[in-house]
């Protein structure tokens, strides 16, 4: 396959996948904004699970079932494009629920319309204004979702190489793996970095000048019975999918493979290596989103931060091997064995879903309510103050703790900037990339029995942590 | 302290507390690999791991070890090797095939080093300069699905339909040896015929050898060609292949077998603990070792008592003794790879 038609293929999949992909999100997301109801919450539990799926275990669960299509081709890749789908459909709809009314709402548009069919000349507007109200209303929070989608479809390597799914990432690995040098593999990424930035560009110029952090959403949209079991069936399909499947798949070898797990006494210091990783790359880019979000809200244009986000919008592959590149510089040759690289690396590849993270966070905070509770903290009564650090803990500390540790479970679960193959020093390398390396031998029970060891020790560690958090509060009142 | 101040301290120590943890296991870490040797490993690591904890565990020489995915066996490795040259990174490199490591041999990327047991490898697993010395070698064989058997022949000279056929991307690992062999004796203008004869003729072209034994084995390919301890594999689990292997030959009627080999890189600073890592591999003990294991590696030394070896291990020796001289094909590898890479990623 020509590098042309790998980039071609990315290119056509992921804008499939973005645009059926919105069309969902869309769907999802005004059910979602509907109510509090613990349906409600099944509901927002069942879409979003995809999220915290990490790709290693899809790639994992659909290796086989990959190899049964060997001879067609088409339904493999169209296997894959599905898959994808779900995995990117939860993204698109968090960002529809970040985004605030748009700046042309729907009734203007109306009353524009309308105007149209006036035959007072001076009262119409021009072709070019009703297109530009069109997009700004139409288009305001559908496009930055569109291009989120079209990103993480353009950028998914983990599962692609398991199911042996076509695109650029295998096309430049190949090259990279047959000797091409580090400089003319980078050379190569221009294309796929141009139509990325492009579509960055886009979402960019939709949201300039009028993105309001945590701004009202306006009232809850009408969803029809219809409509709503659609989503339902979509959620049930995803979990099954996503989930079910891939974990039914670990399950099932791990009761005859877990004695496998005495022969790995070094897969809990990886363990520990890749909680390291993610607990360092995690929380810096945590911090920093904080501190950025913070300047948003504050009125720095979100123009500013593009130098910073861009990085890691582009994807951990072209990342991490533009990093290798300049790490290799011979100036910076003494810093490319140290763990630097791999943490600035997953530092700038966190950080825009850390400051989409923290964006929804401000959007469901009840400001209000942190700030009286911050000012009860004021108070000179002792008791008042240790009531107002409970409350706060409440209103924001909890949600900012449970923010940061997906964050970092997040960095935990990387594969391509931690690999030795890009900047992950010998020594380092931590227990997903390991078993992601091991995982193309093929589905064996000792595998599965690593990998739900691998991806139980953190998810423990954050139950333990939040519980924590949680006993600490109570023991404080 | 003001309020908001006193209310900020919590957390400021609480993050000044993870720093300082944090800080703490990087520093922990980075100590630890100080003192190591750093292999790179091409070997399959379910097995080679095994081999060297007890190298560690043995001789107290902690080890680091960096492995390749299979589907890029063992070729990113070698590459890496050559990019790192100027500043090496890696002390011994295990290599699970012998002509990328005469590749870098050529490219002056190694030290010689002729060990303990260098003498009683064969010439033709070892470089005279002792560059690089071979041990445990495994075959390319067939591998054919007992429950749905190929209706095609063996003969790949004259392919009819072979969308039944399973075989890895032979840019990689032993495929891009078994290539190099095919392109010494063909010739390339033969071997590029053949081969896209192979694809006309719906050969499934996939990501490792595993894999060409996991679509064997699971009935969705009838035959493919593999190594012998992917084969092994899927005879250990019982799986429908046939039990009785058949060795892949090269044009000549030779057999192909592939040694591991082992070499110290350019520039160590560990060179006596490297040695010490190249003369435990190739002992007579480490051979039957991998011998016995799951992967069963045909031992090439000649010190290696056959009484000691497995019965299924046997045979293997008896075709090891026919197959190609492969010391010679560097050039033809390197040709093929670059024929190779314009055919699959132009």
């Amino acid at each position: 396959v020509s590098f042309a038609a790998a980039c071609g293929w990315s290119l056509a999949r992921s804008f499939c996948v973005a645009t059926v992909g919105v069309l969902i999100a869309d769907r999802i997301h005004r059910l979602l904004r509907g109510g509090d109801s613990w349906t409600g919450r099944v509901l927002w539990t069942l879409v979003l699970l995809p999220v915290f799926v990490p790709g290693l275990l899809i790639g994992y669960g659909y290796r086989n079932f990959s190899l049964s299509l060997v001879h067609h081709p088409f339904w493999n890749e169209a296997a894959y494009a599905g898959l994808t789908l779900l995995m990117v459909v939860p993204v698109g709809t968090l960002i529809l629920l970040a985004s605030p009314p748009p700046p042309v709402s729907s009734a203007a548009l109306h009353v524009a319309s309308l105007m149209q069919a006036t035959s007072r000349r001076s009262a119409r507007l021009s072709q070019r204004a009703l297109v530009a109200m069109w997009v700004r209303s139409r288009l305001y929070a559908t496009l930055p979702a569109w291009a989120a989608m079209f990103l993480l479809c353009f950028q998914e390597t983990e599962v692609a190489t398991l199911m042996q799914a076509a695109g650029w990432p295998e096309w430049t690995f190949t090259r990279l793996a047959t000797g091409t040098d580090l400089a003319g593999t980078v050379q190569s990424l221009l294309v796929p970095v141009l139509i990325q930035l492009a579509v960055i560009g886009a979402a960019a110029v939709m949201l300039a000048g009028s993105w309001r952090v945590a701004a009202s959403a306006g009232p809850p949209p009408e969803t029809s019975a219809s409509q709503r079991t659609f989503v339902w069936g979509y959620g049930a399909l995803a979990l099954i999918l996503l989930l079910l499947v891939p974990g039914a798949y670990v399950l099932r070898g791990t009761w005859t493979g877990f004695a496998v797990l005495g022969a790995h006494p070094r897969l809990m210091q990886q363990i520990g290596v890749g909680l390291l990783f993610g607990a360092t790359a995690g929380l810096l880019s945590w911090l920093a989103s904080g501190a950025m979000v913070d300047r948003l809200r504050r009125g720095t244009p979100p123009a500013v931060f593009i130098p910073m986000l861009l990085p890691g919008l582009l994807g951990a592959w072209t990342l991490g091997l533009a990093l290798a590149a300049v790490f290799q510089q011979p100036m910076l040759r003494s810093v490319y064995d140290t763990p630097v690289p791999m943490l600035l690396g997953e530092f700038l590849f966190q950080l825009p879903r850390a400051v989409l993270v923290r964006l929804l966070l401000g959007r469901w905070r009840d400001s209000t309510a942190a700030h009286q509770a911050r000012m009860l903290g004021n108070a000179s009564d002792p008791a008042r103050r240790r009531r107002s650090a409970g409350l706060l803990w409440r209103l924001d500390g909890r949600a900012r703790l449970t923010g940061g540790l997906i964050v970092c479970y997040w960095a935990y679960m990387e594969l391509s900037i931690p690999s030795p193959a890009l900047l992950g020093p010998p020594g380092m390398t931590t227990a997903p990339v390991l078993l992601y390396n091991q995982m193309h031998y093929g589905q064996i029970p000792g595998l599965s029995a690593l990998v739900l060891v691998t991806i139980a020790v953190p998810v423990v560690c954050l139950c333990v942590m939040s519980a924590g958090a949680r006993l600490m509060t109570t023991w404080r009142h | 302290m003001t309020a908001d101040s006193s209310r900020r301290f919590p957390a400021t120590l609480l993050l000044l507390c993870a720093a300082v943890l944090l800080a703490l296991g990087w520093w922990r870490l980075s100590a630890s690999r100080a003192d190591a040797l750093v292999v790179y490993c091409a070997h399959d690591l379910m097995f080679a791991e095994e081999v060297l904890r007890d190298f560690e565990r043995d001789t107290g020489i902690p080890v680091v070890i960096v492995g390749d995915t299979e589907a890029t066996k063992s070729l990113g490795l070698v590459q890496r090797l050559i990019r790192e040259k100027e500043h090496p990174v890696c002390d011994v490199f295990w290599n699970n095939q012998l002509l990328g490591t005469v590749e870098l041999a050529r490219q002056g990327v190694l030290e010689p080093y002729r060990g303990a047991h260098w003498e009683s490898i064969p010439g033709r697993y070892k470089d005279d300069a002792g560059l690089w010395t071979g041990f445990g070698g495994r075959m390319r064989v067939w591998i054919i699905n007992t429950e749905s058997p190929p209706v095609m022949s063996l003969d790949l000279a004259n392919p009819v339909q072979l969308d039944g056929l399973a075989i890895a991307t032979p840019m990689f690992g032993t495929t891009l040896s078994h290539y190099a062999v095919l392109w010494d004796q063909m010739g390339a203008e033969s071997l590029q015929q053949w081969h896209r004869r192979l694809i006309d003729s719906g050969a499934r072209f996939v990501a490792g050898n595993a894999t060409v034994k996991d679509l064997v084995a699971g009935g969705v390919c009838a035959m493919g060609m593999t190594d012998t301890d992917d084969y092994f594999q899927a005879v250990d689990a019982g799986q429908p292949v046939t039990v009785t292997m058949l060795p892949i030959r090269a044009p000549s009627g030779e057999t192909i077998c592939i040694p591991n080999t082992v070499a110290i890189i350019k520039g160590t600073q560990k060179r006596a603990e490297a040695e010490q890592l190249v003369n435990y591999l190739t002992s007579a003990e480490s051979e039957l070792r991998m011998a016995r294991s799951k992967s069963r590696q045909i031992p090439l030394g000649a010190n290696v008592s056959r009484t000691e070896i497995p019965e299924d291990v046997q045979p293997l020796m008896d075709w090891a003794a026919e197959s190609v001289d492969l010391k010679p094909l560097a050039d033809a590898r390197s040709a093929c790879l670059d024929w190779l890479t314009r055919e699959f990623a132009p």
